[in-house]
């Protein structure tokens, strides 16, 4: 896979590009905005990691412009220092596939790339069975084990529990998540839905000691991170 | 009530009652006198000339002097017979009665006279009551005279009320068992003429008894001569030739005058009158009064015209104009009599000329009432600057409402003054708008750049916005003044004026005393230093959030490519402390200069999530970090992402302080204060416990009780003071204590979200 990463600051650009290439992908970094944009119009590649401020065009900037100039628009990662809750709901509205906050985690960046690339090549069968670090999901029986350990769950719960997994370190916004386990949003609170979010974290223990956590963001939706064992 | 209203009721009772009484006085015939005056007068412009044809022979005062006392012998007719014989005439009318027997030699000398006169014609009269219960009994001619005249006819006058005699009936129209139509004298003598053919005035009477307007000539203006210069023949035969000739007493002692319609209001022989009468029919030039619905509408015409008018005209032009109407009244009743056509005037005139002032008087009545109330409720409503005393004194009701109602005005123009002042004299920049948006009033706008196109033109709101408002900013000003705000009466919209001040518009309605919306007052504050400086502070914050966190990004980024070594440990410590305190910084800035802005939180998840993200941190010294959760799924409202960093600040401190193997917990139960739920978070650690000297400023901005810290770790002293200051923004509150058996314990207490419907 191809991946363009634009960052004004040349240590950033080395250090996701040591990430990149450590999980067997190939990197081609660019300094600022117009270089990318130039480099987009030529060139075809399988992501795009974008700075917020860069000199030439901003992020956002540069994120509306792929949408309307760029054919078959490869996905994005936003990655910023900035950490206002509104930048990161503006960052995913404007279209970005997902978002990361400067400085962050070699692991959790590499993990959020592969969500990224695993859901554009669209490989993921619904297998009968399957398991992710010491979970395992039996989607005929609509049944969770957890080290061996059977764990009740209503069909919400599974549903929302296997949509999560499927999309695990991926950012789902709550419109998502609402309209693909109820069907509808019409007549469903947020509450609802955080309280959903939060019988299936308490139910599974999902929780950094167990490989992985679910990160609430805010003003747009979920994410259940990996962390370490839980790849 | 409204005074437009009593004004319409009060319109309308003067319109319909002045119509009634028109008509009822035509009904009734109530104003014939007047109407008869009037008639008398106009008919006197045009009069009719006397025909030639027609000779009138008076048994006058040298008649009665030459031939002794009347009745005269009745063979001394017979001498005027046989002279008037001579002349032979066309038509001889005899207006003596001889009805009694006389002397019988005499009578048959006159019966044989009258006999060689062919074209004479005799009166009948009538004498009421008759015999035997009969309205009447016609008196004829003696046989021997009715038998030589060419026939006989009445001589009836008809007397109008006042006693003049303006009409003649062309007949007299007998009653009961044998009903019999005696024509007039005259309209016998017209068919002789006439080979026998009745007079078109006749012909047209649907009752031939009905009375006929006729007009008259002037006095004397019939030729007449003397009975006793025929009697003495004094007069040659031939001027007696082809005339038709009406014998009859004109001498003023024998009783036959009458009073006629000339204006010098003096009487008229009985022998000139039935001349009048033969002129008449033979000029067909009766006067035909109009039908009762033709006299109605004319008489209500100029009256409508003139209660129309009430309602356009100024008092002082309605006076000329009701003496204007009532002209032309009188000019169409002459015009209409010139075509021989009678319109009574009278009630139309009387309409005119009472209606006015009885309209003035239910005017002045129910303007009267309304002052009355209206000056009621300007003396009940507050007045708010002082008055001057209004002079006393004995006046009529209604000059003293209007003094006072003068008195109230000047009162009104000083308050209005007093307000023009005062909007004037306002610090700040404001305009009022009527409802239509147009621009009533400015005051000092030309301080923010506009300049008022001048004093006469009105302006409308949308073109005074473009003088002053930046393009940029006019379509958010826009939607702020299309908003129906009702609901938020306090909102504003801040804009750059061209002038590049910043500005905020407030919208304040204008209300009626009756509460209705007239229009709205604009208020403009300058807020371009307020603004300037919230400019420069989002300008600093995006300096510490942004461009000191990217340099300490890219220090981490490089330490992850170095070996791993004690000082690159150390360095990462470092950066990592400096970005928690740009960020504790930046956080605690912003909230102080943000509007709060809760949402629903689980708060259960929030503190979790906040705890799994310092995993890393604890799991490196292999401390434990269990969250107890007994809140029950509480909800609270708050800002997610600074009590996010608030038990991340808290559950940091709980690690930075605890040995390594420790143990942090943290429980969340709800509770009850004053009836009001509430939630606890406690967060203990087994750490030193807060040093007692530090344990009352531990909120405290830049307070750290760096001498218990662990080893290396060191506080800013902004983290705890963010979380005080966010915790009291949600209203809740945060204390710290040491605990018996050591260690130190946070506790958070924060509201409840009310339920919502699910």
């Amino acid at each position: 896979m191809r991946i363009a990463i634009a960052d004004d600051d040349s240590e950033i650009i080395e250090f996701l590009t040591r990430i990149v290439e450590g999980q067997g992908h190939v990197a081609v970094g660019y300094s600022d905005g117009t270089a990318l944009t130039s480099a987009l119009l030529r060139d075809t590649f399988d992501l795009v990691i974008l700075d917020w401020n860069m000199p030439g065009k901003t992020g956002i900037q540069i994120l509306e412009w792929m949408q309307d100039a760029v054919d078959d628009c490869p996905p994005v990662i936003m990655m910023t220092s900035r950490t206002a809750k509104q930048d990161i709901s503006d960052a995913l509205n404007a279209g970005a596939d997902d978002y990361v906050t400067k400085p962050e985690d070699p692991d959790v960046i590499a993990a959020r790339i592969n969500a990224v690339l695993r859901r554009n090549s669209g490989s993921s069968a619904m297998e009968p069975s399957v398991e992710y670090g010491d979970y395992k999901l039996d989607r005929i029986e609509q049944k969770v084990h957890h080290d061996g350990k059977e764990i009740a769950l209503t069909a919400k719960e599974f549903e929302l529990t296997d949509l999560m997994f499927r999309n695990r370190d991926r950012t789902l916004s709550r419109r998502y998540i609402m309209e693909t386990v109820w069907r509808t949003n019409a007549h469903l609170t947020t509450r609802t839905l955080d309280m959903h979010v939060s019988r299936v974290r308490s139910k599974l223990s999902l929780s950094p000691e167990n490989g992985f956590r679910i990160f609430t963001v805010f003003g747009y939706g979920y994410r259940l991170e990996t962390l370490g064992n839980g790849k | 009530m409204k005074l437009r209203r009593r004004l319409g009721i009060e319109w309308a009772g003067v319109a319909i009652l002045s119509s009634l009484v028109v008509a009822l006085l035509i009904h009734w015939n109530s104003l014939s006198r007047v109407d008869h005056l009037l008639y008398d007068q106009l008919s006197g412009l045009e009069r009719p000339e006397a025909s030639s044809e027609v000779l009138i022979i008076g048994v006058d005062e040298d008649s009665l002097a030459q031939f002794g006392k009347w009745p005269w012998s009745r063979d001394r007719h017979a001498e005027l017979f046989r002279r008037l014989e001579a002349g032979n005439p066309k038509a001889i009318a005899f207006d003596i009665i001889l009805s009694e027997r006389g002397d019988p030699k005499n009578d048959q000398l006159l019966s044989d006279a009258m006999a060689r006169n062919p074209g004479l014609f005799l009166p009948l009269h009538f004498v009421f009551p008759g015999r035997d219960g009969a309205a009447f009994d016609v008196k004829e001619p003696l046989p021997q005279f009715r038998q030589v005249a060419a026939g006989v006819g009445h001589v009836n006058l008809v007397f109008d009320d006042d006693g003049v005699v303006r009409r003649a009936a062309l007949c007299f129209a007998g009653e009961g068992e044998r009903p019999q139509n005696w024509p007039h004298l005259m309209e016998q003598l017209y068919r002789h003429l006439r080979d026998g053919r009745p007079s078109p005035a006749f012909q047209r009477l649907d009752r031939c008894d009905d009375p006929l307007l006729m007009p008259w000539s002037e006095r004397n203006s019939f030729a007449a001569i003397s009975y006793s210069s025929i009697a003495n023949g004094e007069v040659p035969p031939a001027f007696l030739e082809d005339k038709v000739l009406l014998i009859g007493a004109t001498a003023s002692g024998l009783g036959d005058r009458h009073n006629v319609p000339l204006n010098d209001g003096g009487s008229m022989d009985g022998v000139e009158i039935m001349a009048n009468l033969l002129g008449a029919l033979e000029r067909d030039d009766f006067v035909a009064p109009l039908a009762f619905w033709q006299q109605l509408a004319l008489s209500l015409a100029p009256l409508w015209i003139l209660l129309a008018g009430f309602w356009r005209w100024r008092p002082r032009s309605t006076i000329f104009i009701s003496i204007g109407l009532i002209a032309m009244v009188l000019g169409a009743t002459a015009l209409l009599l010139a075509f021989r056509l009678w319109f009574a005037p009278g009630a139309a005139l009387v309409g005119l000329a009472l209606v006015y002032p009885v309209w003035g008087w239910r005017r002045l009545q129910a303007t009267s009432d309304f002052m009355d109330e209206e000056l009621e409720n300007f003396r009940a409503s507050k007045v708010d600057i002082p008055v001057v005393a209004r002079p006393a004194g004995p006046v009529d009701v209604v000059t003293g409402q209007a003094e006072e109602l003068t008195h109230a005005i000047s009162h009104m123009r000083d308050l209005r003054r007093f307000i023009s002042d005062a909007l004037s004299n306002l610090p700040d920049p404001m305009f009022i708008t009527d409802l239509e948006g147009r621009v009533k009033f400015v005051n000092k706008l030309a301080q923010i750049g506009f300049e008022p196109a001048g004093k006469d033109q009105e302006l409308a709101l949308d073109d005074m916005l473009a003088r002053f408002v930046t393009s940029g900013d006019l379509p958010e000003v826009r939607e702020y003044l299309a908003m129906d705000r009702q609901s938020q009466e306090l909102d504003y919209v801040e804009f750059t004026s061209l002038n590049d001040e910043v500005f905020a518009m407030r919208r304040a309605q204008i209300l009626s005393d009756d509460g209705d919306l007239r229009g709205h007052i604009h208020y403009l504050a300058d807020i371009t230093q307020v603004a300037n400086a919230a400019e420069e502070r989002e300008e600093v914050l995006q300096l510490l959030s942004h461009d000191m966190r990217a340099p300490q990004a890219a220090i981490l980024a490089l330490l992850d490519s170095t070996a791993p070594s004690d000082s690159a440990r150390r360095i990462e410590e470092h950066a990592r402390r400096t970005l928690a305190l740009a960020d504790n910084f930046v956080g605690l800035a912003r909230i102080k200069s943000s509007e709060f802005a809760g949402e629903d939180i689980l708060l259960s998840d929030l503190v979790v999530e906040a705890s799994d993200s310092l995993w890393p941190l604890a799991e490196a010294r292999k401390i434990k970090c269990r969250v107890e959760d007994k809140s029950d799924g509480a909800f609270i409202v708050g800002e997610p992402s600074s009590l996010h960093r608030s038990f991340v600040n808290l559950i940091d401190n709980a690690i930075k302080y605890s040995p390594d193997k420790g143990a942090i917990n943290i429980g969340l139960r709800r509770i009850d204060l004053d009836k009001q739920p509430f939630v606890s978070i406690e967060i203990s650690d087994q750490g030193p416990g807060v040093s007692p000297d530090m344990i009352g400023q531990l909120f405290e901005r830049f307070a750290s009780d760096d001498s218990q810290a662990q080893g290396q770790v060191k506080g800013s002293g902004l983290g705890l003071s963010f979380v005080a200051a966010v915790i009291e923004r949600h209203g809740g509150s945060v204390r710290a204590e040491n605990l018996r058996n050591g260690g130190a314990r946070f506790t958070v207490l924060l509201p409840v979200a009310p339920d919502i419907a699910e």
